[in-house]
């Protein structure tokens, strides 16, 4: 890849580095990480812990600033924009999912899920469509007047799932999105972001050191000391009778490629 | 939610107790204010009231300057009638009485007052109850209904009057409604005719005084200036607006100091709101790390926090002013008290009102101006791992701390206009310095703190010394108000050595006799002291007199009013004497024999000399014979009370009307028995003379006692001080039992007791607040020192400043107390923390 990426890429990134320097040690989290993420594609970063997922993530999401190396969003690059134009990047091009939820446990589901939109000055005339659109996407009408302690995890999850598409986001970034639930509920958020993907061609971003996550992408990119390792991209099998393979075959797919590659 | 700036309130609403905590300091801080505002205003009405109550409609009062018993020829009176301007001329006969019934306890004194009705009726309402108008030359009076009932007296009857030459009995003609005239006095006031009040007293043909109206639209200070000389120096003339302008602006001064305290206490209560507001952006550090990264602006969120704090402030303050009301009257009350005036209900103007909402609500805004800054600073990915590492790193704060700490203590040390405005820095200073001193201490005090919980007790003590800013904070909150109860303490120490120092050596006389009631103005009759002569068993005696006097400016001309005590020199230096500053006794009493001297206070007179006075400095004092220059032969301390200067009998009768004395100073006779003296004095002169007789410790006990009641006002300032210090205090450890929840899970999982735990909390408040207690040793010691300097240049008063050691075991005794109060609600909640629910806290 050289210079600037195409339309069609909606993130990227070229040998990109991070180094935190702390008194006289220094670590180098990435170390020349380059890659490209397409428009409507759902793609995983993996790892082992250490390896640089969470700063890969941050970088891409305007959260913090590479020591050297570019980040593209939408072929702008992200170095040229100054705090106010990133901040206003983060309210309107990208949605954030982290681990813990991170809900505003004084809001309700609702205000939770409008926040981006309050953020940005919108009067609630101008959303409560959008609002109604996103909580039934969710699932979660009837709970739209609950603060988040009333909720449970998988539903909190699924609230800052609805907050990170409530702006129409270039890119939805995800930090371990599962890592708080159990299987069978991080199983339902994993599939909410599958079919919200494919209904509304967004492109997601997760970081996750989770196979059975992972094999709900479109293509997992493995990262092992700051540096990418592999990429596998998962095929969409489906049976016979034209029905999708099951979540466990693709995790086991996952697995393999992941033995394979030494990780 | 329409805005992100209300998600300020709606934290707030969601943390009722915190909030309600943290409302607490501005509450208070703002009730203080407002109180002692109102107090402040109440007072100066109350005394605006007993002035013009004194004087009616009367525009000048003419008198003859000097002794307050001093009368002129009654010719006077129509000679000031007839100067240019004058509507009414009224002249009066007035002395001190005094009522002793069986309804009251103490003597009740009097201000008799003979004039002719209808001229008084003039300047003033004389509104009856019941009853009839005295009669002129009749042995009857009117008299307020209040002083009627109080005496337990009837109408129609007759009633005992105290006076210089006995008691007399004098029949009730009439009742008074305590409106008007009524009210002259404060309502402790009997009116005469005017022959009666002379043949009362077995006086000629004179009057005390004339009250002048002139005609409307003349500026009073112009026509005085105008028509001044004309009656000739054995009158001067006073605006009657401005009579007791010296008391006015003692009050002035004294509000000046109460506001001062009450500032500081505000000053407390906002760091109480900037701690806690600190605390909640730790404790937000997740939401606003999200709503960065969400696309929030760091204006947005610091708009956040300032919203929270304005609404906070603006709910604090109005609480504040209710309870400031419920304060103002119990200061109002100590004042009144104090100063034996009757106050009215409480003056609350739109000003009063309106400084203290803008104050509330500015302090508690400028209070959150950090706590937002750093909110909106934070980092989002930092902010989003939620663990918020607490401060260990130490801000360059330190240095402004050293600076300013050094600053107010040079500005306050030079005194003068600026020496205020030294203890407000010598404070910020020491708040900025805890950072730097909290490590050191934490770790050596420590070792006598974690005694408390053997085994956990070192895990708190740890916490503090790494933690730098939460901890660091709140210590200075407990320091500062430490270091205020020590400096009260200071002040209240050195004023009453030196009173007592001054009580001793000026009043050394073993009695002090004097007419019944508790007011200089009363005197004794000539015979008095042939009388005190033959009573056994009393030595030496010296009379006292005392009078009003006016220095002047000899470069401006401009007047103050001040007293002088009389006193015969060549007695008075056998009875009693003076703690000279400059001068001796021999030579004291050589000038004041001669004449033309006078002895007067080293720090000067407030509104003359301001710089202090010396040896050979010149005094110029308005007498009977025009404006006179006086040489100091002598100067000494003062405190207490309003200053004095002192002149010679002889200097006393030719230049301000010396007469009868107003007391005597008198010793026993060797070997002659005390109870036995006062006895026979009781028996015998006290009936005929309407005198009263007060032993030294009787008079120390009295003066000790006034001094006390005057520093209750502060002790009740600073209680609030100390309530707004506890919650902040409680505050730091709730929140530091809510950040160590997984902590303490941990530590009970491996076999800490609940009790361990709550004393572990203990361990904290306890260790905050000892070395809270190390730091406001020093701290308090200058502030006092500060404080007796301020009171001092403020006052012109002379002393000596007395280390208040005996008040450091009261500040530790409340430190503990604090401490324990503080560490209650935390501690058990701590210890209540179920295991499982700890461990898994987020």
């Amino acid at each position: 890849m050289r210079g600037m990426p195409d339309n069609d890429v909606v993130l990227a990134t070229r040998d990109l580095v991070k180094e935190y320097v702390t008194g006289r040690s220094s670590v180098r989290a990435l170390d020349g990480v380059t890659f490209e993420v397409p428009r409507g594609r759902f793609v995983a970063v993996m790892g082992p812990s250490g390896s640089g997922k969470s700063t890969l993530l941050h970088l891409l999401g305007g959260l913090d600033a590479p020591t050297s190396g570019q980040v593209w969003l939408e072929g702008q690059a992200l170095a040229d924009l100054g705090d106010r134009q990133l901040t206003l990047a983060r309210r309107n091009r990208i949605g954030f999912v982290f681990q813990f939820f991170n809900l505003v446990p004084v809001l309700t589901i609702e205000e939770n899920i409008a926040l981006p939109l309050i953020i940005g000055g919108a009067r609630p005339k101008e959303y409560v469509d959008r609002i109604e659109r996103i909580l039934k996407l969710v699932g979660l009408t009837e709970w739209r007047t609950h603060l988040p302690s009333e909720i449970s995890g998988g539903q909190q999850q699924r609230v800052a799932v609805a907050r990170a598409l409530v702006t129409e986001p270039a890119v939805l970034l995800a930090d371990e999105p599962t890592g708080n639930l159990d299987q069978k509920t991080g199983n339902e958020v994993l599939t909410l972001l599958r079919e919200v993907q494919r209904a509304l061609g967004q492109t997601v971003v997760i970081v996750t050191h989770d196979a059975h996550a992972a094999g709900f992408a479109d293509e997992v990119v493995l990262l092992v000391d700051g540096k990418i390792k592999d990429r596998l991209t998962i095929d969409e099998q489906t049976h016979a009778d034209g029905s999708a393979v099951g979540g466990e075959r693709r995790a086991q797919a996952v697995l393999a490629w992941l033995q394979a590659a030494g990780a | 939610m329409r805005r992100l700036s209300s998600l300020g309130s709606k934290q707030l609403a969601h943390r009722k107790g915190r909030s309600v905590l943290t409302a607490g300091g501005i509450i208070l801080g703002v009730a203080v204010l407002f109180g002692v505002l109102v107090s402040n205003a109440t007072t100066q009405t109350g005394v605006d009231r007993l002035i013009s109550d004194f004087v009616g409609d009367a525009d000048v009062l003419a008198g003859p300057p000097g002794a307050f018993d001093a009368t002129v020829p009654e010719s006077i009176v129509p000679r000031l009638a007839a100067l240019p301007g004058v509507r009414v001329a009224i002249g009066d006969y007035r002395f001190a009485g005094s009522f002793k019934t069986p309804a009251v306890a103490d003597p009740v004194q009097v201000e008799v007052i003979g004039s002719d009705l209808a001229a008084a009726r003039r300047l003033q309402t004389f509104t009856l109850a019941r009853g009839d108008f005295y009669r002129d030359g009749a042995t009857e009076a009117i008299v307020p209904q209040r002083l009627l009932d109080r005496l337990g007296l009837k109408a129609g009857t007759m009633m005992p009057l105290g006076t210089p030459r006995g008691i007399q009995q004098v029949r009730i003609a009439g009742v008074l409604e305590d409106t008007g005239a009524g009210r002259t006095n404060q309502g402790d006031v009997v009116f005469t005719s005017l022959a009666t009040a002379r043949a009362l007293m077995d006086a000629g043909p004179v009057v005390s005084g004339a009250r002048l109206a002139l005609d409307d639209g003349i500026d009073v200070e112009k026509w005085i200036e105008t028509n001044g000389e004309s009656a000739g120096s054995e009158i001067r003339f006073e605006n009657a607006s401005t009579v007791a302008q010296g008391f006015r602006d003692f009050l002035d001064i004294l509000g000046a100091v109460f506001t001062f305290f009450a500032g500081i206490v505000l000053f407390v209560g906002a760091f109480l709101i900037y701690l806690t507001l600190s605390m909640a952006v730790i404790e937000r550090v997740r939401v606003y790390g999200t709503m960065r990264a969400l696309g929030a602006t760091r204006g947005q969120i610091r708009r956040v926090v300032i919203v929270e704090a304005l609404v906070l402030g603006t709910v604090s303050t109005a609480g504040g002013l209710v309870l400031g009301l419920a304060l103002a009257k119990g200061l109002v009350a100590l004042v009144s008290n104090l100063f034996r005036i009757d106050l009215p209900g409480l003056t609350v103007t739109r000003s009063t009102l309106v400084t203290a909402v803008i104050v509330g609500i500015l302090t508690t805004l400028v209070s959150s101006l950090v706590p937002a800054r750093r909110a909106g600073h934070l980092s989002p990915v930092v902010a989003m791992r939620g663990n918020y590492a607490a401060e260990t790193h130490l801000s360059r704060a330190w240095i402004f701390g050293l600076l300013a700490t050094a600053a107010g203590v040079g500005i306050g040390l030079t005194g003068g206009g600026a020496g205020p405005a030294g203890s407000p820095l010598l404070l910020l200073g020491a708040v900025l310095l805890t950072p730097l001193l909290l490590r050191p201490l934490a770790r050596v005090l420590g070792r006598l703190t974690n005694r408390i919980a053997r085994g956990v007790g070192d895990v708190a003590v740890l916490h503090l010394v790494k933690e730098r800013s939460r901890s660091a904070y709140t210590l200075a909150l407990i320091m500062v108000v430490m270091a205020m109860i020590f400096s009260i303490g200071g002040l209240y120490t050195t004023m009453d050595r030196a009173m007592q120092e001054a009580i001793d050596r000026q009043f050394g006389a073993d009695l002090f006799l004097h007419p019944t009631g508790d007011r200089p103005t009363g005197t004794l009759a000539p015979s008095f002291e042939k009388d005190l002569d033959g009573i056994k068993g009393i030595g030496d005696f010296t009379p006292i007199r005392f009078a009003q006097v006016q220095f002047v400016d000899p470069d401006t001309g401009k007047p103050a009013d001040g007293f002088a005590r009389i006193l015969d020199p060549r007695t008075y230096f056998d009875v009693a004497g003076f703690s000279l500053a400059e001068g001796t006794e021999r030579g004291a009493r050589e000038a004041l024999e001669r004449g033309g001297s006078i002895l007067a206070p080293s720090s000067g007179v407030y509104g003359v000399q301001e710089g202090g006075l010396h040896v050979g400095s010149s005094v110029h004092l308005q007498t009977t014979q025009g404006v006179k220059e006086f040489r100091v032969a002598g100067t000494y301390l003062t405190i207490g009370g309003i200053p004095a200067i002192t002149v010679g009998i002889a200097d006393g009768r030719r230049y301000f009307n010396a007469g009868d004395p107003n007391s005597y100073l008198a010793n026993l006779a060797p070997e002659a028995n005390l109870e036995a003296v006062r006895a026979q004095i009781d028996r015998t002169l006290a009936a005929r003379y309407n005198v009263a007789v007060d032993t030294a410790a009787e008079t120390k006990q009295d003066a000790k006692e006034q001094f006390g009641r005057f520093f209750n006002i502060f002790y009740a300032i600073l209680g609030v001080a100390a309530i707004v210090g506890l919650l902040g205090l409680a505050n730091t450890l709730a929140m530091s039992v809510l950040q160590r929840y997984r902590e303490i899970g941990v530590l009970r999982a491996i076999g800490a007791t609940r009790s361990q735990i709550w004393r572990m909390v203990l361990v904290e408040s306890a260790t905050l607040g000892l070395v809270a207690f190390v730091l406001s040793l020093p701290l308090g010691l200058v502030m006092s020192l500060l404080a007796v300097r301020g009171v001092a240049d403020a006052f012109s008063f002379d002393i000596a400043y007395v280390y208040p050691s005996g008040w450091i075991p009261v500040v530790g005794v409340f430190g503990v107390i604090m401490a324990v109060v503080a560490a209650v609600a935390p501690g058990r909640r701590a210890a209540r923390l179920e295991v499982v629910s700890a461990l898994q806290f987020e």
